[in-house]
C-alpha cells in the first residue's frame, strides 16, 4: 500500500511538472512571434515591404549620401552642420565619427535575408501561394540585399558579407571581412540568377518605379559590370534598360496619344524640360517634383501626408521653414554661371536653376519650378519649396543614369581598341548619349546640339572626362559623385585625377588631404570604432589606423 | 524535520493611454473632455514563475546542527529547456563549547561553534519573453504596413548562479563577558547576466538583450566583537563593541569584447577620469596623470633668470632629468596629444603632468594607475559607560585606505568656466617665474584640468556617528510622583568627523563597476536630540 502511494505521489509530481511547463509558456502580448508568424503569403509582403521602410529611413538615404557625395568637390558643410558631418565634408575622417556606423544597411540585409529564407517555408504552408510568386519576392529580396552590399562595398571596400538571417543566439555574430570583388562577384551572380524570376509590372502604378523590377535589376547590373569593368556585359544591361523604357514609351503612347510629351532625344526617351514652348522646369517637376516618373528605374517613395517623409532632404538640404540645411552646394558649381565661365554649368543649363539656389541645394527642396532661359539670363522664376514633411521620393536609379553608365562602358572600351574607326564609332555612341542629355537640359534641341563631338573625341581621357563631367551635372545630389570618383581612382590604380578634383573644395588642410588621399585605401571609409571593439575579426583600414605611436621626438 | 512548500505566481498588466490637448480647463484632466486627441495606445504583459523547496532539519544532542534546502524556480523568463533552475543550500552548524572535551580543555571560552555553509542561488533577468522571435510592425511602404524582426532570439540564455561559501565561527570567552563572530565568505557568480551587450552590426542589430557573460568574484571578511560590562568597578561599567570587515568584487572572466566596450576612451577632454575594468582586478581602479606641479616659466634656462625663464619650464627631459636638445642645440617643447587635433604646446603657467614614457608628450601612454576607490577595511566601533543611572553611549564608523575624486574641488579650481571658483584660484599662477601649486587660468581652453592625481584624495575617515547621555530617575523617588518610570536623555548624530580629505564629505557611495567621485555631495546634517520619558 505504501509502495502503491509513493508511485502515485511521484507520478502526480510528474504531471504536475509537465503541465507547469505549460503554464509557464507565455507567448507575450504586445508583439507577434514567430511560431505564429510566416503562415501565408501576406506575411512575406509585409517584410518584404519593411526591408523597403528601412532602406528609406531617413538614416538609410542619410548615409547614401554621406558615402555616395558628401566627400566630393560638389557638397561642403554649412555652418549649422554638426561637426561629425562637417569632418566628413572636410575629409577628415575618424573612426570615432558616428556618421562611419554602417548598422541601419545591416538592417536592410537582415531583413532581406530574413524574407529569403522564410519565403520557402510559407510556399509549403500556403497553398495561395503561387511558385512565381514566390521566385519574384526572393528576387526583390535578393536585390535589396545585393544593392545594400554594393553600397557598402563602395564605401568601405571589405566588409562582412551575411546572407543569412540572425535569428538566435547560437549563431556566429562575429563575420570578417570579405574582399571587394568576391563580394561584387557573389551579389553579380545572385542578381544574374534572379533576374527572369522579378516582376516587369506591378498592378500598382507606383510601385513600378518604388519596388525592385527586371529593369532595377538590369540597371544594378549595369552599374556593377560598370564596376567590374566588364564593359560588354554593361553595356548590354544598360540597352535592356533602354529597350524597356522604349517599350513603356510607346505603350504610354497608345494610351495617352497626342497628350504624351515624352520625346526621343538621340534615341532615348526623355521628359522635355518645356512642354508646347512654355518655361522651363517640366523635367524636373516630374522627376523630383511629382517622383515616380517616366524616367525613374528605381527610387524609394514617400507618400504624402503620412507620418514617413524624407527628413534627410529637410535636414540636410533645406525646407521651406528652413531654407538652410547642413549641406551646401560648392562653391566652384555657383561661380561665374551668369558670365559663362563656370567650369560645370553653362548659363543655358536649366539644371543648375533647378540645382541651386543662392548657396541653398534646391534639388528635392523644391516642389514646383518654372523659369526663362532663353536669353542666357533667368527671368520669370517662380518656385515653391517644400515644407517639412518632405516627401520627395529618392532616386537610386533613372534612365540618364544608366545611359551614362553605358557612355562610360564605351568609352572605356574603345581603349580597348586597336581599330580607329570602331574606337571612334565607340566614341560617338557615347557622345550621343551625352550630348542627348545635355541637350534636353539646355533646350536647345531644336537649335543644334550643344556639345561639339570634335572638342572631345581627341582621346580617352577627354572623353571619358566628358561623361564624367555630365554625370556629375546629371545627377548633382543624388548621392552619385563621390562613388563616381572612387571608380574612376580604382580604374586609375592611383587617387592623382581624384586628388585633383576635390582640393580645390579644401580651404584648409590642403597639403594634409593630398598626403592622405594618395593612399588608396583612403578613398573608402573607415569602420566605426566601435564595431571593431565587438567584432575581433575585422581589421581597420589601414589608411585609418589608429596613430597612437606617432613618435614626436 | 523535513518541510516542502510550493509557490505560484501570476502576473497580468494591461495599459491604456490617450492625450488630448485643447482642453476647456487645464484642472480637469478627464479623457472624456472635448479636445483633440492626438495619441493613444495599449499594452499588455503577463508573467509566470513557480517554485518548490524542499527543507529539513537535524539537529542531534543540541550540538550537531545541519540544515538542507532545495528551491526548484520555473519561469516564463527563459526558454523550454533552460527554464527550471534547482538551487539548494547546505548549513551545518558544530557546537565545539557543547563537548566535553572542550569544556576541560578550555574553560575561558563559554561559548565556541563552528558554522560552514554552502549554496546556490539563482537570478532571472529583468525582462520577458526574451526566447521568442519578436516581429514588429514598422513604419508603413507605399500606403502598406510593414513589419519586421524585432530581436534576435536567446535560446541559450540560463539563469545567473551564485555559489557562496561562508565560514562562521561563533565565540564567547569568560561567561560570554566577551562575545563575537567571524565571517569568512566567498561568492562565485558565474552566467553572469548583463543587459544589451553590443554584437557586430553586420548582424543587423546592434545588441542582444542580454547575455550570460562571465565570472565574477565578491569575497571579503568581516569581524565582531562584542564587550559586555567589560570593566566594571563599583558603580562603573564599559560595554564596547567592535566591527571591521574587508570586501572586494573581482571579474574573472569575461570575453575581451564585452570589457572593451566597457571600458572608456580616452578622449583628450578635460576632467575625464578612465573606468577600466580589468580581470582579476578589483572593481574602482582610478587611473589619470600625474600631477606634478605648475611650470614656472615658458622659457627654459639651465640657471633661473627671475622673471624671465628658468629650469621648471615646459621642455623634453630624459629618464635622467636631463634636457634633450635637438640638432641645433635648441630644448624641443613638452606638447599635449601630439598629432591629434587636440594638440596644444604646453606653456608656463600650465600644469605639469608627469612624461611617464619621456616621449615628449603627454597623451594616454602617459596615464597611469591611481589608486583603488575601494576601502582596505571598512567597519565600526562604540561604547557605552555607565555610572549608577548614567550612561554614556557613544558610536563610531570608519574607512580606511580608499581613494575619492574630489570633483567639487576639481571644478571649483579649473578656471575653466565662469562658473564659481574657490577662494584657492586666488594663488594662482599670473606672471613668469610665480611659484604656486595651481595652474594659470584659461577661459575654455587648455589642459590644465585634466584627470590627474590632483583631485584623487584619500577618502579615510572616522565619525562620530552618535553620541547619548542619558539618566534614569531612581523608581523608588518617582513612585512617590505616582509615575512608573522617568527617563531622560541627550544624543548628537554625526558629532565630527577626522579625515583628511578636503570635501564636504568623505564618505561617497561604492560598489559597483566604477569609480568614486564626488561631486559635493550634501554633508551629512547633525542633529541633537533631546528627550523625557515618562512612564505612567
Amino acid at each position: 500500500m505504501k509502495k502503491i502511494k509513493a508511485i502515485a505521489s511521484i507520478a502526480a509530481l510528474g504531471l504536475t511538472l509537465s503541465s507547469c511547463n505549460d503554464f509557464l509558456s507565455l507567448v507575450p502580448l504586445n508583439d507577434i512571434v514567430l511560431e505564429n508568424f510566416w503562415t501565408e503569403k501576406a506575411d512575406v509582403e509585409s517584410v518584404l515591404l519593411g526591408t523597403y521602410a528601412q532602406l528609406e529611413s531617413s538614416d538609410a538615404i542619410t548615409k547614401m549620401s554621406i558615402w555616395g557625395e558628401m566627400r566630393s568637390d560638389n557638397i561642403v558643410g554649412a555652418s549649422s552642420a554638426n561637426n561629425d558631418i562637417l569632418q566628413i565634408t572636410k575629409d577628415n575622417i575618424l573612426e570615432t565619427n558616428s556618421n562611419v556606423s554602417w548598422k541601419v544597411f545591416y538592417d536592410v540585409i537582415n531583413r532581406a535575408n530574413t524574407v529569403i529564407y522564410y519565403a520557402p517555408i510559407v510556399a509549403d504552408k500556403d497553398p495561395n501561394y503561387s511558385p512565381d510568386e514566390l521566385k519574384a519576392n526572393v528576387a526583390e529580396a535578393t536585390a535589396l540585399r545585393a544593392l545594400c552590399y554594393f553600397y557598402l562595398i563602395r564605401a568601405y571596400k571589405d566588409v562582412p558579407y551575411v546572407t543569412r538571417p540572425s535569428k538566435d543566439d547560437d549563431e556566429e555574430f562575429i563575420v570578417a571581412a570579405s574582399k571587394f570583388d568576391d563580394i561584387l562577384d557573389n551579389i553579380i551572380s545572385d542578381l544574374e540568377s534572379v533576374k527572369d524570376d522579378a516582376v516587369n509590372k506591378y498592378a500598382k502604378e507606383e510601385a513600378n518605379t518604388s519596388r525592385i523590377t527586371k529593369c532595377a535589376i538590369n540597371a544594378m547590373l549595369a552599374d556593377m559590370y560598370l564596376w567590374k569593368g566588364d564593359w560588354d556585359k554593361c553595356i548590354s544591361y544598360a540597352e535592356a534598360v533602354l529597350d524597356r523604357k522604349i517599350y513603356e514609351w510607346e505603350e504610354l503612347k497608345r494610351k495617352e496619344g497626342s497628350d504624351c510629351v515624352i520625346e526621343l532625344i538621340k534615341d532615348m526617351p526623355l521628359i522635355p524640360e518645356t512642354v508646347a514652348g512654355g518655361d522651363l522646369g517640366n523635367a524636373y517637376n516630374d522627376i523630383f517634383g511629382k517622383g515616380n516618373s517616366f524616367e525613374s528605374i528605381f527610387e524609394l517613395a514617400f507618400m504624402r501626408n503620412q507620418s514617413v517623409s524624407n527628413s534627410f532632404v529637410e535636414d540636410y538640404y533645406g525646407s521651406n521653414s528652413n531654407q538652410s540645411g547642413s549641406l551646401q552646394p560648392n562653391d566652384e558649381l555657383m561661380n561665374n554661371v551668369a558670365a559663362g565661365t563656370n567650369p560645370v554649368f553653362t548659363k543655358y543649363d536649366a539644371r543648375y536653376v533647378e540645382n541651386i539656389n543662392s548657396q541653398h541645394i534646391t534639388k528635392y527642396v523644391n516642389d514646383n519650378i518654372s523659369f526663362n532661359l532663353s536669353t542666357g539670363t533667368m527671368t520669370n522664376r517662380s518656385a515653391s519649396i517644400r515644407p517639412s514633411q518632405n516627401p520627395a521620393n529618392w532616386i537610386i536609379y533613372r534612365l540618364t543614369d544608366v545611359m551614362l553608365m553605358k557612355a562610360e562602358a564605351e568609352v572605356m572600351k574603345a581603349k580597348d581598341q586597336a581599330d580607329v574607326a570602331v574606337q571612334d564609332s565607340l566614341f560617338k555612341e557615347a557622345f550621343k548619349i551625352v550630348v542627348g542629355i545635355n541637350n534636353r537640359s539646355t533646350n536647345r534641341v531644336a537649335s543644334g546640339d550643344t556639345l561639339k563631338y570634335t572638342n572631345y573625341s581627341s582621346s580617352i581621357r577627354t572623353m571619358e572626362e566628358l561623361v564624367l563631367l555630365e554625370r556629375r551635372r546629371e545627377l548633382m545630389f543624388e548621392g552619385k559623385r563621390w562613388f563616381d570618383l572612387v571608380r574612376v581612382a580604382r580604374r586609375d590604380g592611383d587617387t592623382k585625377r581624384l586628388v585633383a578634383w576635390i582640393i580645390p573644395k579644401h580651404t584648409e588642410n590642403q597639403s594634409a588631404i593630398r598626403i592622405k588621399l594618395a593612399d588608396m585605401d583612403a578613398i573608402y571609409f573607415p569602420y566605426l570604432k566601435d564595431e571593431l571593439k565587438v567584432n575581433t575579426l575585422l581589421k581597420q583600414n589601414p589608411a585609418y589606423e589608429e596613430d597612437e605611436y606617432i613618435s614626436k621626438n | 524535520m523535513l518541510l516542502l512548500r510550493g509557490q505560484v505566481n501570476s502576473g497580468t498588466q494591461k495599459s491604456q493611454n490617450q492625450s488630448i490637448y485643447g482642453t476647456p480647463s487645464g484642472s480637469l484632466n478627464s479623457t472624456a473632455l472635448p479636445g483633440q486627441i492626438n495619441g493613444f495606445g495599449t499594452g499588455a504583459g503577463q508573467s509566470r514563475a513557480i517554485y518548490f523547496t524542499v527543507s529539513a532539519h537535524y539537529a542531534y544532542k543540541g550540538k550537531y546542527i545541519a540544515d538542507f534546502t532545495s528551491r526548484t524556480d520555473g519561469s516564463t523568463k527563459f526558454g523550454d529547456s533552460k527554464r527550471w533552475g534547482t538551487f539548494p543550500a547546505l548549513s551545518l552548524r558544530w557546537n565545539v563549547s557543547d563537548e566535553d572535551f572542550f569544556k576541560n580543555n578550555v574553560p575561558f571560552m563559554s561559548m565556541f561553534s563552528i558554522r560552514p555553509s554552502w549554496g546556490i542561488n539563482g537570478l532571472a533577468p529583468g525582462s520577458e519573453a526574451l526566447f521568442y522571435s519578436k516581429y514588429s510592425a514598422g513604419s508603413s511602404y507605399l500606403n502598406q504596413s510593414t513589419i519586421y524582426p524585432k530581436n534576435i532570439r536567446l535560446n541559450n540564455l540560463q539563469w545567473e548562479q551564485s555559489n557562496s561559501w561562508n565560514l562562521g565561527f561563533d565565540l564567547g570567552f569568560f561567561n560570554d563577558k566577551l562575545t563575537g563572530d567571524i565571517n569568512l565568505y566567498v561568492k562565485n557568480t558565474s552566467k553572469m547576466l548583463m543587459s544589451s551587450q553590443s554584437i557586430p552590426t553586420s548582424s543587423g542589430f546592434s545588441s542582444l538583450d542580454y547575455r550570460n557573460v562571465g565570472k565574477m568574484r565578491n569575497q571579503g571578511w568581516e569581524i565582531n566583537l562584542n564587550g559586555n560590562r567589560l570593566v566594571t568597578a563599583g558603580k562603573f561599567s564599559l560595554n564596547a563593541n567592535l566591527t571591521f570587515a574587508n570586501n572586494n568584487n573581482q571579474l574573472l572572466e569575461m570575453e575581451s569584447t564585452i570589457l572593451s566596450k566597457m571600458n572608456s576612451e580616452f578622449n583628450f577632454n578635460n576632467g575625464q577620469y578612465l573606468t577600466y575594468v580589468q580581470l582579476k582586478n578589483a572593481f574602482g581602479s582610478i587611473y589619470g596623470f600625474k600631477y606634478k606641479g605648475v611650470y614656472q616659466y615658458s622659457d627654459y634656462s639651465a640657471d633661473e633668470i627671475p622673471g624671465v625663464s628658468g629650469p621648471n619650464a615646459p621642455v623634453v627631459k630624459d629618464k635622467d632629468g636631463n634636457v634633450i636638445l635637438n640638432q641645433k642645440g635648441r630644448t624641443k617643447p613638452m606638447m599635449f596629444a601630439y598629432g591629434t587635433t587636440s594638440e596644444y604646446e604646453f606653456v608656463g603657467g600650465d600644469a605639469i603632468y608627469e612624461d611617464i614614457n619621456y616621449d615628449g608628450n603627454i597623451n594616454e601612454l602617459d596615464i597611469v594607475y591611481l589608486g583603488s576607490s575601494l576601502p582596505k577595511m571598512t567597519g565600526g566601533f562604540g561604547f557605552r559607560l555607565s555610572y549608577g543611572r548614567f550612561s554614556w553611549n557613544n558610536q563610531f564608523n570608519f574607512r580606511w585606505g580608499n581613494k575619492v575624486i574630489n570633483a567639487a574641488r576639481m571644478n571649483a579650481e579649473s578656471m575653466y568656466n565662469t562658473k564659481n571658483a574657490s577662494a584657492a584660484v586666488n594663488w594662482r599662477w599670473r606672471v613668469e617665474g610665480d611659484v604656486t601649486e595651481i595652474p594659470r587660468a584659461l577661459y575654455n581652453y587648455g589642459y590644465n584640468y585634466l584627470a590627474s592625481d590632483r583631485f584623487v584624495e584619500d577618502g579615510s575617515f572616522l565619525r562620530l556617528n552618535y553620541t547619548q547621555i542619558s539618566y534614569t530617575v531612581d523608581p523608588k523617588v518617582v513612585k512617590n510622583l505616582g509615575v512608573s518610570g522617568i527617563s531622560m536623555s541627550v544624543s548628537m548624530n554625526n558629532v565630527f568627523k577626522l579625515t583628511k580629505y578636503s570635501g564636504a564629505d568623505p564618505e561617497v557611495g561604492y560598489g559597483s563597476y566604477g569609480i568614486v567621485t564626488d561631486g559635493a555631495q550634501t554633508p551629512k546634517s547633525k542633529q541633537v536630540t533631546a528627550s523625557l520619558t515618562v512612564q505612567f
